[in-house]
């Protein structure tokens, strides 16, 4: 045991011995307590009533969770509740402050959402020069392996500084950190100007009632015009799917048909719109039940891809297993330090992951555009 | 389930109401709190709840075992053993990962690879936080300074769902005695609860998210493209980010706590208002603070045993503090930076906590530098690794042309920090205005405040930082 005059010299934290007493210490003098049957009253008002004020995004919440009994529970409680709200005039305060904000009337409005942070990647030991590990995967920098490309889009002038490529990155929430690699990567050419890098949680093909993709690409084709589209989709797209009244399972052909089409049209729109565009694959996952769905989603945009070329699709399954090549979370960098590759989740990217699936993506480019590597690259 | 939430608020409601029905069946409450406790936990993994109830089980297994002994050694050993058990469980989930890594990026200099597998090993939300409230059951008990209590109150201390995932660290010894009767359902300071909800609800929903989202991430993923001005604000923003992230969090934990009767240690007082590191210790994640005082810094020698073995400890508790946060040299060096700087103001003489003999100046001069020491840890703290850092760092001397930054995030910035010099009788004035309200007024205003915060906020809600440590 230590005496009080050893805990009053402590250098850290001494706080509780000398600022008093810190239990309670959030509850202010003369403020008048409260019986609980006064304060369930007041949570309940306050639960109610902040249900009903919101009680629009929360419909468009509800309406974007995968078709199956939760999301039929949430709407249950949801749509009866935006009635009520638009009924008494209690969604219009909400309204004015998206409009006042210049909110689209997206359901899932203009942000994107932040992803979880990325210090989960451990840092390799500076104090010494990296050596790739013998036991590791071929160089992540190795080209992807792609379909049989077709020649290259003829430009009109020579890609610079003053004639950039422009470039547009859009997609679900794989594009968190990839976009911010992509952008770097891109950033390091001098001659790549990208347009916007837009991400959506919980967006993709199969809803477009959420984000309307192709509508929201239509728009990007009108307004920015990128050379190059580079699409991230896949992480939330295999769900059941409303086919004609029946709900079907991404297992199911009429499903794989519907969403083959969807995928299809949206390549066909993109092309017709003057654009070359990289569809990005999925990495493998650590989940094998979602192994067996984003290789069904990887067949259905290989294919597509390969059925027009101006369309080039960018295989990194392998990029993200081990030498089993099972899922391996960490995995070899540029430098050959080992590191970890993917979040929590076992889906989505780290920064070091971002990297290791936008350098082929962006190699890619660069062979098609005839432009030269950076030189640290 | 986040606190921010549809779900969470109907859990809210059925829990505040279940807990005020059966608060005079205290066993009854209890088993109620702790099924409550565990579907929260479990609505983010259920597989982590038998890690949940094992920590329980052996922490109350070392606790008994110790107070079954009146021999000193015996007493030891078995404080040892729960000591062990707890950092083995912290070791395993936390650092077995980063301990691999940097043993196979070190040794593969020389061509070795250690004979030790990657393995998929995923960090439990919260483990961090029980663990080390788990430890304080165990050495109180061991210092004798709380009894052994009963299991299914250790249980529902481990578990209590406020504070589960990301603190603050509420001590044995300040829940439990908590526990042992019947909490007054005529004293809840609602007002105050209120205040703490909803500020930590702007704090998070509003404030936080949009920094990190609109300036923070992009600066810190790619310092590179932005300009000396833009990665000096960024940083700013980050640490008005992560005070308002998690004393957001910590806040509405306390509220939520109040309401149900239960006083929760305060866990923030203005840490930017601090005039020394040793200050802002003593204003920021205090509850951590003084867990690391108590249960390391003063076992460790303290500032008992000459200026030498003071500074070794400084050092020693800051850089394993900095590791708790996370298994990275990001963290290792953070945890540096505010060990030497402590070490440093120590032996300058300006470990200064009391502005009363300062002049206006002195104290804004203090102030100033004592926050751009914290924002230089901070950039090691929220950087990918410690190039990145550095690189971040090296714009600072970059001029360059500004595009990133908005009115809006300046102004988020400017409320993150004024904030903490609202004065403190100006938000007593303003509680006591609340006051004056109905039960009724202040649902109204609570449901205001969640129109406010959700429509401000961004579609959708980030992970809390502190979630991951």
């Amino acid at each position: 045991m230590h005496d009080e005059t050893t805990r009053q010299d402590a250098p850290i934290a001494s706080g509780a011995t000398t600022r008093g007493k810190q239990l309670g210490a959030q509850e202010p003098p003369k403020v008048r307590d409260r019986s609980a049957g006064e304060v369930i009253i007041a949570v309940l008002i306050a639960v109610l009533l902040g249900g009903l004020l919101n009680a629009q995004a929360l419909l468009a919440t509800a309406q974007r969770q995968e078709l199956g009994t939760t999301r039929d529970a949430a709407l249950t409680f949801a749509e009866p509740l935006a009635a009520v709200s638009s009924a008494l005039w209690l969604d219009r305060p909400r309204a004015a402050i998206e409009r006042a904000m210049g909110r689209g009337d997206a359901p899932g409005g203009d942000d994107p959402v932040v992803a979880a942070p990325d210090n989960e990647e451990p840092e390799p030991n500076p104090s010494f020069e990296p050596t790739p590990d013998p036991t590791a995967e071929p160089d992540p920098t190795s080209e992807p392996e792609t379909e049989p490309e077709p020649e290259p889009e003829p430009t009109q002038e020579p890609i610079t500084a003053e004639n950039p490529l422009t470039m547009y990155v859009g997609g679900d929430s794989m594009v968190g950190q990839f976009g911010v690699a992509m952008d770097d990567l891109a950033s390091d050419t001098g001659v790549i100007e990208i347009t916007e890098v837009r991400y959506e949680f919980g967006s993709g093909i199969s809803r477009p009632d959420f984000i309307d993709w192709p509508a929201v690409l239509a728009d990007v084709s009108a307004t920015q015009d990128p050379d190059v589209m580079v699409l991230y989709f896949g992480g939330n797209d295999a769900q059941a799917l409303d086919i004609d009244g029946t709900v079907r399972q991404p297992e199911d052909a009429e499903w794989q048909e519907e969403y083959r089409s969807r995928v299809s049209d949206l390549m066909d729109q993109l092309v017709d719109a003057g654009h070359r565009v990289y569809w990005m694959g999925m990495p493998i996952a650590r989940s094998t039940d979602l192994q067996a769905k984003h290789t069904m989603l990887n067949d259905i945009y290989s294919s597509e891809a390969e059925a027009r070329p101006e369309v080039t699709y960018v295989d990194v399954w392998d990029l993200f297993a081990g030498p089993d090549g099972q899922f391996s979370e960490y995995l070899p960098n540029q430098n050959g330090d080992v590191v970890d590759m993917r979040l929590d989740d076992g889906i989505h990217y780290t920064t070091a992951g971002a990297y290791r699936a936008a350098r082929p993506a962006m190699a890619q480019i660069l062979e098609d555009h005839d432009i030269e590597p950076p030189a640290d690259e | 389930m986040l606190f921010p939430s549809v779900e969470f608020a109907l859990f809210f409601v059925v829990v505040l109401t279940g807990s005020w029905l059966l608060m005079r069946q205290r066993t009854a409450w209890k088993w109620f709190a702790l099924g409550a406790s565990y579907v929260f936990y479990g609505a983010w993994d259920w597989r982590y709840l038998g890690l949940l109830a094992g920590s329980s089980l052996v922490n109350q297994g070392v606790a008994r075992a110790m107070a079954g002994r009146d021999d000193e050694r015996g007493r030891r050993w078995w404080l040892a053993a729960g000591v062990a058990a707890n950092l083995g469980l912290l070791g395993w989930f936390k650092y077995y990962g980063f301990f691999v890594v940097s043993a196979r990026n070190a040794l593969g200099e020389f061509g070795i690879t250690p004979p030790l597998p990657l393995l998929e090993i995923v960090l439990p939300v919260g483990i961090s936080f029980f663990t080390f409230q788990a430890m304080s059951y165990v050495i109180d008990v061991y210092r004798r300074e709380i009894d052994v209590a009963p299991t299914l109150d250790v249980f529902v201390f481990l578990a209590f769902f406020p504070q589960l995932v990301a603190g603050p660290i509420v001590r044995a010894r300040e829940f439990l005695p908590q526990l042992a009767g019947p909490r007054d359902p005529r004293t809840i300071p609602a007002v105050t609860a209120a205040g703490l909800i909803l500020g930590g609800l702007f704090k998070k929903v509003v404030i936080a998210n949009a920094l990190g989202a609109n300036l923070v991430d992009p600066v810190f993923a790619s310092p590179g493209q932005f300009s000396a001005f833009e990665v000096l604000v960024a940083i700013y923003g980050y640490a008005v980010q992560i005070y308002a992230d998690f004393s957001g969090y910590t806040d509405i934990a306390i509220g939520i706590a109040l309401l149900l009767g239960f006083r929760f240690p305060k866990n923030f007082d203005a840490p930017y208002a601090a005039i020394s590191l040793r200050d802002f210790w003593r204003r920021w994640h205090m509850t951590l603070s003084r867990w690391l005082r108590d249960y390391l810094y003063i076992p460790l020698g303290g500032s008992a045993h000459g200026p030498r073995r003071t500074a070794a400890a400084v050092l020693a508790t800051m850089v394993l503090g900095g590791l708790w946060h996370g298994a990275a040299w990001t963290f290792v060096i953070w945890g540096a930076i505010h060990g030497f700087g402590l070490v440093a103001e120590r032996a300058l003489g300006q470990a200064r906590v009391d502005t009363s003999a300062m002049s206006g100046v002195e104290v804004t001069v203090r102030r100033l530098v004592t926050f751009h020491l914290v924002c230089l840890g901070w950039v090691f703290f929220r950087a990918p690794s410690v190039s990145d850092a550095f690189e971040i760092l090296g714009r600072l001397a970059s001029p360059g042309a500004v595009s990133l930054l908005t009115p809006a995030a300046l102004v988020l910035i400017a409320i993150g920090i004024g904030v903490q010099y609202v004065p403190r009788r100006a938000a007593t004035r303003l509680e006591l205005a609340a006051d004056r309200l109905s039960p009724v007024a202040l649902g109204v205003v609570g449901g205001l405040g969640l129109l406010v915060v959700d429509a401000l906020g961004p579609v959708g809600i980030a992970p809390f930082i502190y979630f991951q440590f």
